[in-house]
């Protein structure tokens, strides 16, 4: 998974926890909210996920597949290669023609709006996933790193400096803090001083906590006192020092993405109030106004600097004391309730697409039906061009479908990659074709030609474009010499009566098909009798070509 | 002479004040022991207070002595240590890393209603 895709699948759950917190802030245990922030930084900072048949992101899959599926049933006839972008877009006017004509049917317009909208969501979700493959040139990887190298140095610069500046805290020297500090049931060792830099307590350090207390506060030791100290051992308890060093973190990394900003702000307010929940725990229900009435005399206190307030932060103020205030026992039923629906979204969100790990294979699933009417058989066409692993994923991941998948590797630049594909997609199962798509080196075509598994059968691809398939040679089996064909020299095609060769398809022996313009190309299929001689070669049109190869579920 | 002074330089001072002149490294030795600063943190106030004219820095050994006496110094106010010692920037900073801004008056007020209501 690209950070990209990260950010995108992070941001999609993020949006959902925002939701649900809108929704079950005040019935929900703060420790639910807690775990689903846990799950979408996970989710932004893991660049691996498990993929999961129930996955949200499998969901989407498969709707783009029907819809695709859809869509190539309409405009079968134009799509002659892998769905290509003006196939694409064909599809989306004939859908649109479609909605216009059936405007006196008001069912048929509403089917096809919907149609449309979901060809639109499409659209989109192709763009944003094309988008982020552009944005992986140098100027944005450049400005990216630019960005979170600003960002942490900023976080890391601000937290030395007032680092060094809380060092010069003094101890406290109420002797009943101290007291108070040393009984404390941690193992960490946590010292309580006082600075007078500060309006209002806080704490830092994770390892050798200190919890600082303003100077009134720790001279006076008024009533407030024993809530604050009960406010900041539970932070140092929970480890929420750590819980927001983690959320600038992921901030840094994701930058660009606002919902990450609005996460951290808001995994902050949460952490708060699970503190406030655990303080009114540990001191008692009976002391909840006394709490809230401490904590708004420290709100107080730090704000005589400044005549104007900000909304904001009183919202969040307000949440709190309206949470202390009414956080009511949570039942056991909601208790249960919560668990399963965090367990639920924590499956959903956090697993990737099944069978497919990102964005790019769905686009890709979707080229393979709309390219062929795809039903039962399912095709995966795995047409990625530059990164190992992904590809052999996909084949291999492809091929597990079905029994009669055929998984196609199209590689384009890397040698052994091309290499594992075949073998992978060639050893699934009896009757899979491994088609390797080769272009540009000239040494891969002897690992076709050694391609040859017991039934399977590796196809060599070789792309006509006459520039890159210079270095190519595709020998010409004897058998098939015989018959007249030859090899054009240097252009990685076969010629037949001076006529290029578009495909040539031999039953369960050998299929090579070039990209050669359909002007002087050739149709050629080899006939065999029960004995597997050839009769003959029969010279078809493109039409019967691609029926005969859509019989035998492949695509051209 | 107006010399206004923190807690922790007045802690400084203190030493310098009870002991007479000292070197830099006693009074880190003492202010260790006291009150747990690591030798850093007194150097940075040890500086700090030179620039406010509080004490004088002599060769060799870094002897460093009280300009002022102890009656002379007044207490610095917190909100002039948040404006200059921080440029006024602190309240931005903790907002930016504990996510938090002050209230108005009329918003406590308000709060507290709030409480009252719910109890």
């Amino acid at each position: 998974m690209s950070l990209w895709e990260m950010s995108i699948c992070g941001g999609i759950f993020i949006t959902v926890i925002v939701l649900i917190r809108g929704l079950f802030r005040k019935q929900f245990p703060g420790k639910i909210f807690q775990i689903l922030w846990l799950a979408a930084v996970l989710r932004l900072l893991l660049p691996v996920a498990v993929p999961w048949q129930y996955s949200v992101y499998s969901m989407i899959q498969r709707c783009m597949e029907e819809i695709s599926d859809c869509e190539s049933s309409e405009n079968i006839a134009q799509n002659e290669m892998f769905g290509n972008a003006a196939a694409e877009t064909e599809g989306i006017e004939e859908v649109s023609l479609t909605a216009e004509s059936g405007e006196n049917n008001a069912a048929v317009a509403a089917q096809n709006a919907w149609q449309d909208a979901a060809v639109f969501v499409n659209k989109s979700w192709q763009e944003i996933t094309r988008m982020v493959k552009e944005q992986s040139s140098p100027i944005w990887v450049c400005i990216y790193l630019l960005g979170a190298v600003l960002c942490t140095l900023y976080y890391v610069l601000s937290y030395y400096r007032w680092h060094k500046e809380l060092q010069t805290s003094l101890p406290v020297e109420n002797p009943q803090i101290q007291a108070w500090a040393e009984a404390l049931p941690l193992r960490r060792k946590v010292s309580v001083r006082q600075w007078e830099g500060t309006a209002t307590p806080f704490t830092y350090g994770v390892l050798r906590p200190v919890i600082l207390l303003p100077k009134s506060l720790a001279e006076e030791a008024p009533r407030q006192l024993k809530f604050v100290l009960a406010h900041e051992y539970m932070h140092i308890r929970r480890y929420d020092a750590v819980k927001k060093i983690v959320l600038l973190f992921t901030c840094c990394v994701h930058w660009f993405n606002p919902l990450v900003w609005v996460m951290c702000i808001l995994a902050n307010r949460d952490m708060e109030l699970d503190c406030d929940e655990h303080v009114i725990k540990y001191l008692g229900r009976d002391s909840r106004a006394d709490y809230a009435y401490a904590l708004i005399d420290l709100e107080e206190q730090r704000s005589v600097f400044l005549s104007w307030g900000n909304s904001f932060s009183k919202n969040a103020m307000e949440e709190r004391v309206v949470a202390i205030m009414k956080g009511n026992k949570k039942s056991i039923a909601v208790g249960i309730l919560s668990s399963v629906m965090t367990a639920g979204l924590i499956m959903a969100f956090v697993t990737s697409a099944f069978a497919m790990g990102s964005g790019d294979v769905v686009e890709q699933s979707c080229d393979a039906s709309e390219g062929a009417d795809v039903q039962s058989d399912a095709i995966a066409i795995a047409y990625v061009s530059e990164d190992a692993e992904e590809r052999s994923n996909d084949t291999s991941e492809g091929a597990d479908v079905q029994n009669e998948e055929i998984a196609i590797a199209c590689a384009s630049e890397d040698a052994e990659e091309r290499s594992n594909d075949a073998s992978e997609g060639a050893d699934v199962q009896n009757e899979e074709i491994a088609i390797a798509c080769a272009s540009e080196d000239a040494e891969e075509q002897e690992l076709y030609a050694g391609a040859k598994f017991d039934k399977a059968i590796a196809y060599a691809y070789a792309e006509g474009d006459a520039s890159e398939g210079a270095n190519l040679d595709v020998g010409v089996p004897e058998e098939y010499a015989l018959l007249g064909i030859t090899a054009a020299p240097h252009k990685g095609t076969w010629e037949y009566q001076g006529k290029k060769v578009a495909v040539f398809y031999d039953k369960d022996r050998w299929l090579l098909t070039a990209d050669v313009s359909p002007k002087d190309a050739v149709y050629l299929e080899v006939c065999r009798d029960k004995e597997g001689k050839i009769e003959q070669i029969k010279n078809c049109s493109k039409k019967e070509m691609q029926k005969i190869l859509k019989k035998k579920g492949l695509v051209y | 002479m107006d010399v206004k002074l923190f807690d922790s330089e007045l802690k400084v001072m203190t030493v310098l004040w009870k002991e007479g002149d000292a070197t830099a490294k006693h009074i880190s030795d003492v202010l260790k022991e006291e009150v747990g600063w690591n030798m850093n943190t007194t150097y940075t106030l040890i500086k700090r207070c030179m620039k406010k004219g509080a004490i004088e820095r002599s060769e060799p050994n870094f002897m460093c002595h009280a300009l002022i006496s102890q009656e002379e110094v007044q207490k610095a106010e917190t909100q002039e240590l948040i404006d200059k010692v921080y440029d006024g920037s602190a309240d931005k900073l903790f907002a930016a890393l504990l996510g938090r801004k002050k209230l108005s008056k009329q918003q406590i007020d308000e709060l507290r209603k709030i409480v009252g209501e719910l109890e």
